[in-house]
């Protein structure tokens, strides 16, 4: 090999390396200790109609002891003209990079909610990837103030304990019906379908709990359904997870699993939906004053649940929020151009639900008295 | 630099196809698609399809005229020099201008969900590295391929299953069949781009054993690519409902933003799948660049080979880092559509041209 290939050889060599080295991407990187990562995200609006920002942060513990008092986290707040105005200023606040990348929860004050709606303050999340969408969010009643300054009472850090509040595999229910940040997005692009969004307020020993699931009309938060009604909702829209129920003679049962049947039509130039729900239950305690066989148990419960829906309808039919997506089964009947339509629509709609329950074992019946 | 014609088998085709459908079908198609008139987003797709397996035979075709040369020396073998420049002009404006987009456009994307601070004449380092690969010969690029797919196409195919959580059915627009308004659509025509694969295989031809059925491959891997590339488009919009989709400009990467399991390891699972689809440019920016390089050759045939490598890949470099926006991409796409249309169209010419001469040779 002459002198000038060995040349070209290791020229080669070099030319491929050097992209290789220059591409694991490290450049102007701010390093994990230079950043202070948002945890909980709160968004309140003050009487004065501004918009005040609350963040929360966890803290690595220290052994010394020092630094926010001893707590695992620090709280911070700023007043802004919007979200995003709020959130430069308390950025020139800051000694470290303030990074919503790992932003586990979102909340927004009822007020706001109520009065602004909620996409407008949230909008930033989206144009600038700055935050992950899949943040669980909810509502808070009342002042935010407790809810970032107080330590999680169960230990966990900041942020964790929403998520774990809400998810399956810890502390959720269905009741508390987990919203992701896209999803509250995805409806406000979508006439046909409304949010239904978890309403909570403070609690004395933890640190919030469930007031109810608040619907929407326009973006803006138009009534609540309490935690039972929520059921109805979850059972509609087959995002049940297994729930206990009390029936009005005292039996307790648990909704193990169910499958709705909905048939969207038209009667008279108005929709006509019919909804066939299955539920299948056991039971998981009775009432020995008046014991009931697993047939009248299970009438009690379809008349129970079949009672709770009429009110969940009436309740969201008066403000034409349709939290079911009952709107997005007429996309074939309605031409597009309707969609916006919907909400009028849905106010005149007819629904009716029948729920066929059955008891697939009897439970606490079958041990020996 | 391996100038010697190792042959490629038609399973080696086939993995190239597969990378150019992996680089060029995330960036902007499912935008493109979500934004033709009508709804029935399989409509495009599968008349995109059916288009592009009709121009890969048509492409094969010419090149089955003489086995053992390449797309351009077909041209220059059957219409003579007019041809040539008919053909590896516009083949070198769009082949330079295609690579220059996708180069930049996956630099943006890296740029707006990874590397946030690192400059774009550095995430642009994928073309030299591409032009490396390509200066190896077609030969190191299907050998690289090989390895690059194994890699890529399975953890893409994982990653779109993974996309099948969450997934409301109701929120899709009806199929509506007869609706064949997307064929008014500009965005149906610039969708075109994923569809003309075939190509970037122009300077391989010389590499098959049989040129006439290298429409082959391409079909088996267009219609094995197509569950993912439906999956980009249809993910999303049972997932979020059209209208979230269609403000969304890349509605597949937000797709897997969404996606949370308390099982699933990988928290950043975009990044994952941006740096899998990173392999599959490379490879493909080296399929371009090869393929420009021989047009080069064939214009300028006294042009040494490295000379030409090295200009292709410093001007590829130069003129992505100076794209000024995504926008621009946008339109670069779109107004090179009638360019795009006229190279499927022109192996036709070409067919038409050899069947003339060859009745005019039997008549004589």
């Amino acid at each position: 090999m002459n002198g000038r290939s060995k040349l070209m050889r290791w020229l080669t060599i070099l030319g491929m390396i050097l992209p290789l080295v220059l591409l694991q991407g490290c450049w102007d990187i701010r390093d994990i200790d230079n950043r202070m990562l948002v945890a909980a995200l709160g968004i309140s609006m003050e009487e004065d109609k501004s918009v005040k920002v609350w963040v929360r942060f966890p803290l690595p513990h220290s052994q010394l002891g020092v630094g926010s008092g001893g707590k695992d986290f620090l709280t911070a707040s700023q007043r802004g003209k919007t979200a995003t105005d709020a959130l430069d200023q308390l950025r020139a606040r800051m000694p470290k990079f303030l990074d919503l990348s790992q932003t586990r929860a979102v909340f927004v004050n009822r007020a706001m909610a109520e009065a602004k709606g909620i996409y407008g303050c949230l909008d930033f999340v989206v144009r600038d990837r700055m935050m992950p969408i899949n943040a669980i969010f909810a509502l808070i009643e009342g002042d935010m103030e407790p809810l970032f300054q107080r330590p999680n009472p169960s230990g966990e850090l900041s942020g964790i304990y929403t998520r774990l509040f809400f998810e399956q595999y810890a502390g959720g229910t269905p009741q508390k019906n987990k919203v992701s940040l896209w999803e509250v997005f995805s409806r406000h692009y979508n006439p046909l379908q409304q949010s239904l969004v978890p309403l909570l307020t403070m609690d004395e020993s933890f640190q919030f709990k469930l007031k109810g699931n608040a619907y929407f009309t326009d973006d803006r938060m138009a009534g609540w359904l309490t935690p039972e009604e929520t059921l109805i909702y979850e059972l509609v829209t087959g995002r049940l997870s297994p729930f206990e129920i009390e029936t009005a003679a005292g039996a307790n049962v648990k909704v193990e699993a169910s499958t709705a049947h909905i048939s969207a039509g038209w009667k008279s130039g108005k929709p006509d939906i019919r909804i066939r729900i299955r539920v299948m239950m056991k039971l998981m305690d009775t009432s020995k004053a008046s014991p009931m066989s697993s047939r009248e148990i299970e009438e009690e419960v379809n008349k129970l649940l079949e009672k709770r829906a009429v009110s969940v309808f009436a309740k969201t039919q008066a403000k034409g929020s349709d939290v079911f997506g009952f709107g997005n089964r007429y996309r074939s009947s309605l031409p597009a151009g309707r969609y916006e339509a919907w909400g009028a629509l849905y106010k005149q709609a007819s629904i009716t639900l029948k729920v066929e329950s059955n008891m697939r074992n009897v439970g606490l019946k079958l041990l020996r008295e | 630099m391996n100038e010697a014609k190792l042959p490629l088998s038609d399973g080696q085709y086939f993995i190239l196809q597969l990378a150019v459908f992996g680089a060029t079908s995330y960036f902007l198609y499912p935008y493109l698609i979500l934004h033709t008139d009508g709804g029935s987003y399989w409509m495009p797709m599968v008349t995109g399809l059916i288009a592009g397996i009709v121009g890969a035979r048509l492409f094969s075709g010419m090149m089955a005229q003489h086995p053992g040369l390449d797309a351009f020396a077909v041209v220059k073998r059957v219409l003579g020099w007019p041809g040539l420049l008919l053909f590896a002009l516009p083949y070198s404006w769009y082949a330079w201008r295609a690579m220059t987009m996708i180069a930049r456009a996956h630099a943006e994307i890296v740029s707006m969900t990874i590397l946030h601070t690192t400059p774009l004449w550095l995430l642009h380092c994928t073309i030299p590295i591409a032009t490396l690969l390509a200066a190896g010969g077609v030969a190191s690029i299907g050998r690289a391929a090989a390895v690059f797919v194994m890699v890529g196409i399975p953890l893409t195919v994982g990653i779109t299953l993974l996309g099948l959580s969450n997934l409301d059915f109701t929120l899709h627009e009806p199929w509506r069949a007869t609706d064949i308004s997307y064929l008014g659509s500009k965005t149906f025509y610039t969708s075109s781009f994923v569809w003309v694969g075939f190509l970037y295989l122009s300077s391989c031809g010389d590499h098959s054993r049989s040129p006439g059925t290298l429409w082959k491959p391409y079909a088996a891997a267009a219609l094995c690519f197509l569950p993912v590339l439906a999956g980009a488009i249809y993910l999303p919009v049972l997932t979020f409902g059209v209208g979230f989709a269609k403000a969304l400009t890349f509605p597949f990467l937000s797709k897997l933003d969404s996606i949370s399991h308390y099982w699933l390891v990988i928290e950043n699972l975009t990044a994952v799948f941006l740096s899998v689809v990173i392999l599959l440019v490379i490879l493909t920016l080296s399929l371009m660049l090869h393929s420009l390089a021989a047009a080069l050759r064939a214009l300028l045939p006294f042009l040494p080979l490295r000379f030409a490598y090295a200009a292709v890949g410093a001007g590829t470099y130069v003129s992505a880092l100076l794209i000024p926006s995504w926008g621009w991409i946008e339109k670069g796409i779109w107004t090179d559509t009638p360019v795009r249309i006229y190279l499927v169209l022109f192996p036709s010419a070409v067919w038409l041209w050899s069947r003339l001469a060859g009745r005019r040779r039997q008549r004589a």
